[in-house]
């Protein structure tokens, strides 16, 4: 049985949580095209390699992103929202100022 | 006075009363078990096991509190609250305050409580907090009363009992008084604490579950109290305190 | 029957009594096999105490019900499945005597009438059954029923298992820091030094005892001890350590999961324990192989561990006149073992020239040895009585009475290789060998390839080490991260355990394999695997047949596929198909290892198991009232409540009838504590509900409640409920039985989102419920409520207010779900149980009785609501079901809107229609899901249909396209009926009766 290492609880079984998938935004709600939304809700990219999923951990009710290289299945990082927000403005501002 | 003549009912009655517990008035209208007729007690309890105890806590005063204005009502109230998430501190009266998440605590009430007048400093201001001039309150109370049932297990074993149910290591030097599991317990999702009060002495846990799933955990929890090794027992609140009054005897066996 | 007396009682032990060293001779046992008195010594396994008895017989193989006895005595084949009591398929060695113990074999022994088969081997090839058996047609059917009967090994006695109290089995979670599997030298000397540098360690070993096969004296362990200090008494152990160590034996490392998740089978306790390890160091030791030649499976014929361990623990001797066929250094200590015995054996060697150092060992005593020895057959009856033999091209006879064979090694890498580690083919050494190993798994001792002691002990205690930094520098770590400040991201914990295999090289001598121990005879009988019988030719054929690679073969002819997983016949069926196919080995490989390694009862995986039940604090109300309880997700509701036990099916449907007309006509009660109940506080509280579901609810007022549409992010209706205002910044929903766990999370995962001021709480569990509903609803509650006037005027339909009920603390909400007067009454739920006794108590003057959830849900057919998840499916928009009114045209954004949009522009094809058949039809009712069809093609489908008490007609809710004046209903029987399309609801059009 796999480990998650939550963010706030720590080292878990991973029957403790739920995964709702890849950390995706959302198209505009009032011009999206239908292939942008067709794209979004029933393409997955299935990406080999390194994502980012949104992760729910049930008996908190505390959801939080796990990085996971899906080649190996190997949980690479965890953040809690708040971390990850930070996480995701320090690299746009990085790759902004490059 | 028994169960079905106060209001307020745990939802572990039909147990307790099938166990022939007597219930005696609590609080304004609810209703506890002491403690088990001395024939029940002594039957059950096996002379060769450490003492492994399960009681039923649900009439107890409990409350949640969320939202960004927690830390400031808390102050508000004279309580103080632990700085990191799953984490307790004991208060000055004997109840506890647990830090749920970065916003939200529970507090439980001591377990010598009354069961009048816990509280009343915290409920005065969450009822100021919610009266209709204050549009922009930012503390609302979270209705663990009702919502979470309270089970109390004490013993040498009762990590040992908890090891079958739960896959998160609650043993002594691993598991620190005071400190919360948000966790499954036979599945059920739970808060799994262990008593800050208790540095020496026989370890207790303090189990809170969902009250619609009160009588599934109760029935796991005797399942699991059933072997052999560990032949735990149900009690009332009086025998749970002087249980925990008496000395400790370090006579520790691992069934492992 | 006359009782027989076994007079050759232990016949077979060692005479001088120096060896049995698990044995106790002070303690004798008695036991039954097939019936006979035996007798053995407390310390034996009942195939130890067999063999001491001179049995030699177990049971008959699998395909052609040929005489077999102890092989491996390692659970490596099934010649020694035996039943024990009511457990079939148990290994003997593996069964500890007990006084009393009454065993029997799982075939006929003495004379089998299927021994026939033996002899007609020539129509059973490998893969007989793809290829014959089913002409004329339909003769497979029959074939088929003789073949299951035939097949299999144990039975499952439904008496025997009736008269043997069921056992209770258990589960366990442990936790450590350290897990050793295997209490051997290698696992033992691991073990023990990771305990002294104080790791927390806990060593498995699958035996009673701890020892392994210790060949060497000093770790042979005494009788009646089980310390680990006394089994090695060589190294001391500090006091105060035996709290890092914990040793279980008798039990099995059965599985090895992700992230170091041990499954392991402590059969004696009937206990599966769910041990968690940050690392594991892999002891389990090889096994030894067979070679393959004609008749090498009669009894007698063994693997030399297992005549040593039979000597060694139990003090039984194998033969008087034995002969050893070995290619390393073990069999010519075997020979030493029947020389101290004063026995003399023969030795035959295959390697064309003597071995140095083995042939000095054995040179003094004057004993038969050959070299370049190619073994022809064994001969002999029902048991071994001679080894034929070419030793430089003329053929030689040697008579015996045992044979044992040791021609190599293979690792015991089963949990390594679940584990994620490669094995692979080391041609240089003809052996298998442990290619890499995965984060956090250690291989000390013959499953890395050592067997020497000396470099074993060194090996295992120099990887202990290794492993005690890792652990020890990691819990710095932890307590570390845990010190700094919270919610800072997790960063893969450093550290790497590093693995230490042992090199190629340095795998001695000892455990030489032999290249090729197969001899193939013209008239076959030569096996491969026992456990199947198969032989050479049966691999010879599947490779010409076109199945030639391992996994074909594999699939093809059943090699490994049997009880033993291929222990004894992995290897040596790879070299037979590298030979065959010209292929080298290290490139065919091997197939994948699966859990379980150890026989896992089913008691063991059911033991112990949880599911969850939620009851509402009124249920011991239903119960004592006699309902009918139906499972609502992980919720017990009352579906009816029969006045007598078992209802037949007509009588239930009058009962939920009048329940409903109950309803109709006075006053009924329902428990609805079930259904969802959430909390959304904060200033942003309307605007939060406003994204996520399909309404407007900004401009809601204090005091109203609003229907409720929730959709996904795809559009697809999701759940529904009643949103009711209590405070501007306070809404209280409520949603489905089974939504509710799905509606918080994706509560919660939307909150997350977006920066608005909102707090969300579940108080499903807070709130207990009843609605109650007919049109003396009023009349009735009126006389049990303060702080809220019930009156039309002060209190409208779609209301909702706070105040008590029969002196409960409760929110009243005025809703039309099934069409009445009613009130749905939140109260906290631990005065759940008390309001429900008062309510029956005081309702019994309009006669009021409460209904279940059937009844219900006939209510609300007749009023034309859907049900989530019935009359809804995993595509339906929220137009489809006639919903449309719900959703919001002028709301910038909620979830699932831009979709709804893009599929109204489309078109919306087909649509919820409500429909009637007449009465008459009533026994004989569409189903729901049964069709509704247009001009042959498939148009729709009913979702829900009821008699309607009240409209006496049948109503019902089907999906059709538009524009159809009838339905064309397709029963199950192929029949069709033609319902008329009406509009909804059936029942009071205007809603005047639920707005009174």
């Amino acid at each position: 049985m796999k480990l998650m290492p939550c963010p706030v609880h720590g080292e878990r079984n991973i029957a403790e949580f739920v995964c709702k998938g890849p950390v995706l935004s959302m198209p505009s709600a009032t011009h999206g095209s239908p292939q942008l939304w067709a794209r979004y809700l029933f393409l997955a990219e299935n990406k080999a390699g390194i994502i980012d999923e949104w992760w729910l951990h049930t008996a908190s009710g505390m959801w939080f992103v796990a990085r996971r290289d899906t080649t190996c299945d190997e949980i690479l990082q965890t953040w809690s929202i708040e971390a990850y927000r930070k996480e995701r403005r320090k690299k746009q501002k990085t790759t902004a100022q490059r | 006075m028994t169960a079905f003549l106060s209001r307020r009912r745990s939802a572990l009655t039909p147990r307790l009363c099938d166990l022939g517990a007597t219930f005696a008035p609590f609080g304004e209208d609810s209703s506890l078990v002491e403690s088990f007729s001395a024939k029940t007690r002594e039957a059950r309890q096996s002379p060769s096991a450490p003492p492994l105890l399960l009681c039923d806590l649900s009439p107890l005063a409990r409350i949640g509190v969320k939202g960004q204005g927690t830390e400031s009502l808390l102050r508000a109230s004279a309580l103080v609250a632990p700085k990191a998430t799953n984490e307790s501190v004991v208060q000055k009266d004997g109840s506890l305050c647990v830090r749920l998440a970065e916003g939200e605590v529970l507090l439980l009430s001591a377990l010598a409580s009354k069961g009048v007048r816990d509280f009343v400093p915290l409920h005065k201001n969450l009822e100021s907090a919610s009266s209709a001039s204050n549009k922009r309150r930012q503390v609302f109370p979270v209705a663990y009363q009702d919502s979470l049932c309270w089970l109390a297990l004490a013993g040498d074993q009762a990590s040992d009992l908890l090891a079958t149910l739960c896959a998160v290591d609650l043993r002594d030097g691993i598991f620190a008084p005071g400190a919360l599991a948000q966790t499954s317990l036979a599945r059920l999702s739970a808060l799994v604490l262990r008593d800050p009060a208790r540095r020496k002495g026989v370890p207790l846990f303090h189990l809170l579950a969902d009250s619609a799933s009160a009588l599934y955990l109760w029935d796991c929890l005797l399942d699991a109290m059933s072997v052999p090794e560990l032949d735990g027992s149900v009690c009332g609140r009086q025998d749970l305190l002087r249980f925990l009054a008496t000395p400790p005897s370090r006579k520790r066996q691992r069934p492992l | 029957m006359k009782r027989i007396d076994h007079s050759v009682d232990n016949n077979q032990r060692d005479k001088s009594k120096k060896w049995g060293l698990w044995i106790d001779r002070k303690r004798e046992l008695s036991f039954r096999f097939q019936g006979r008195r035996y007798k053995g010594f407390e310390g034996d396994s009942l195939a130890s105490a067999l063999a001491a008895s001179g049995v030699s017989v177990f049971s008959r193989s699998f395909k052609y019900r040929r005489k077999r006895g102890i092989f491996s005595l390692n659970a490596a084949d099934t010649n020694t499945l035996v039943r024990v009591d009511a457990m079939p398929n148990l290994f003997a060695e593996r069964v500890s005597l007990r006084e009393g113990l009454s065993a029997q074999a799982q075939q006929l022994l003495r004379f089998n009438p299927l021994f026939v088969l033996n002899f007609l081997s020539r129509f059973l090839p490998a893969g007989f059954y793809y290829r014959s058996f089913f002409r004329p047609r339909g003769a497979w059917m029959l074939w088929e029923r003789v073949f299951r009967r035939v097949a299999g090994i144990g039975v499952l006695s439904q008496r025997k298992v009736a008269h043997h109290a069921l056992p209770r089995y258990d589960k366990a979670y442990g936790f450590f820091e350290l897990v050793v599997v295997g209490g051997g030298l290698a696992g033992m000397t691991a073990a023990t030094k990771a305990a002294r540098l104080g790791v927390r360690t806990l060593l498995v070993e699958r035996e009673q005892r701890l020892g392994g096969d210790g060949f060497e004296e000093e770790f042979a362990p005494s009788p009646s001890q089980n310390t680990l200090s006394q089994k090695i008494p060589a190294q001391k152990i500090p006091a105060g350590l035996p709290a890092a160590l914990t040793v279980m034996t008798g039990a099995q490392a059965s599985g090895l999961f992700a992230d170091r998740f041990l499954a392991v089978v402590e059969e004696k306790k009937r206990r599966l324990h769910k041990i968690r390890a940050q690392a594991c160091i892999v002891a389990t030791g090889a096994f030894e192989l067979p070679a393959v030649f004609r008749n090498n499976d009669l009894p007698g014929v063994m693997l030399a561990s297992a005549a040593r361990r039979l000597k060694r623990r139990y003090g039984v001797v194998v033969g008087r006149k034995p002969v050893i066929f070995t290619a390393n250094a073990f069999g010519y200590r075997l020979a030493l073992d029947f020389l101290a015995l004063g026995i003399k054996p023969v030795v035959l060697d295959p390697r064309p020239v003597p071995h140095i150092p083995d042939a000095l060992s054995i040179r003094d005593h004057h004993i038969v040895c050959a070299n370049g020895v190619a073994l022809i057959e064994a001969v002999g009856k029902g048991r071994i009585e001679g080894v034929k033999a070419k030793i430089a091209g003329s053929e030689h006879v040697f008579p015996c009475d045992s044979l044992c064979i040791a021609v190599g090694f293979a690792p015991a890498a089963e949990l390594l290789v679940q584990g994620g580690c490669e094995l692979g083919y080391d041609a240089t050494h003809h052996c298998q060998r442990l290619q890499s190993l995965s984060e956090g798994l250690h291989a000390v001792g013959a499953v890395a390839g050592l067997f020497d002691p000396a470099k074993v002990r060194h090996h295992a205690e120099k990887t202990a080490e290794t492993v005690a930094r890792a652990l020890k520098s990691r819990r710095t770590q932890k307590t570390e991260a845990r010190n700094k400040a919270r919610n800072k991201p997790q960063n893969k914990l450093q550290n790497k355990l590093q693995n230490t295999l042992p090199a190629a090289a340095l795998c001695d001598d000892g455990a030489q394999n032999w290249h090729d121990p197969v001899f193939s005879h013209p008239r076959g009988k030569e096996f491969v695997d026992l456990d199947e019988d198969l032989q050479i030719s049966d691999l010879h054929d599947s490779v010409r047949d076109g199945y030639d690679s391992m996994q074909l073969v594999k699939r093809y002819t059943t090699l490994g596929m049997g009880v033993s997983q291929g222990r004894h016949s992995n290897i040596n069926g790879l070299r037979i198909v590298s030979r065959l196919t010209e292929e080298d080995p290290a490139r065919l490989g091997l197939s994948t290892v699966r859990p379980p390694a150890a026989p896992e009862s089913f008691g063991m995986l059911a033991g112990r198991s949880f599911q969850p039940l939620r009851l509402s604090p009124m249920h011991r109300r239903h119960t004592q009232a006699g309902a009918k309880t139906m499972v609502a997700g992980a919720w017990l509701r009352p579906a009816y409540y029969p006045p007598s036990q078992q209802p037949s099916a007509k009588e239930v449907r009058s009962i939920v009838e009048r329940e409903a007309l109950a309803v109709r006509n006075s006053v009924g009660m329902i428990d609805v504590t079930t259904l969802g109940g959430i909390d959304v506080y904060g200033e942003d509280a309307a605007e939060f509900v406003d994204r996520l579901y399909c309404w407007s609810y900004k401009k809601q007022l204090v005091g109203r409640a609003r229907y409720l549409l929730m959709t996904d992010e795809a559009g697809v209706v999701a759940d529904d409920g009643v949103c009711c205002r209590f405070a501007p910044d306070h809404l209280y929903l409520t949603t489905t039985t089974g939504g509710s766990d799905a509606v918080y999370r994706a509560l919660l995962f939307w909150r997350s989102q977006w920066n608005l001021k909102v707090e969300v709480s579940n108080s499903t569990a807070a709130f207990a419920g009843v609605n109650v509903a007919g049109p003396f609803a009023r009349e009735m509650l009126e006389g049990l409520c303060e702080g809220v006037d019930l009156s039309r005027e002060a209190f409208p339909y779609m209301g909702v207010r706070e105040g008590r009920v029969a002196g409960c603390r409760a929110r009243l909400l005025r809703v039309g779900f099934v069409g009445e007067l009613g009130y749905e009454i939140h109260v906290p739920f631990a005065e759940g149980e008390a309001l429900w006794d008062a309510l029956m108590q005081h309702g019994k003057r309009w006669q009021m009785i409460p209904f279940g959830v059937e009844a219900q849900r006939l209510l609300r057919l007749e009023k034309g609501h859907i049900i989530i998840g019935q009359d809804t499916d995993g595509l339906t928009l929220p137009h489809e079901a006639e919903m449309g009114w719900a959703v919001s045209r002028k709301k910038p954004f909620f979830i699932g809107k831009r979709p709804i949009e893009i599929q109204v522009e489309r078109g919306i094809t087909k649509r919820l229609t409500g429909f009637t058949l007449p009465a008459r039809h009533r026994d004989d009712l569409p189903k729901e899901c049964n069709l509704v069809m247009h001009e042959g093609a498939i148009d729709g489908r009913v979702t829900s249909i009821a008699y309607s008490p009240t409209l006496r007609k049948i109503v019902g809710l089907a999906y059709a396209s538009r524009s159809r004046k009838t339905l064309d209903i397709q029963l199950d029987s192929g029949r069709s009926l033609q319902a008329t399309i009406v509009p909804l609801p059936f029942y009071d059009p205007e809603g005047a009766r639920q707005k009174i």
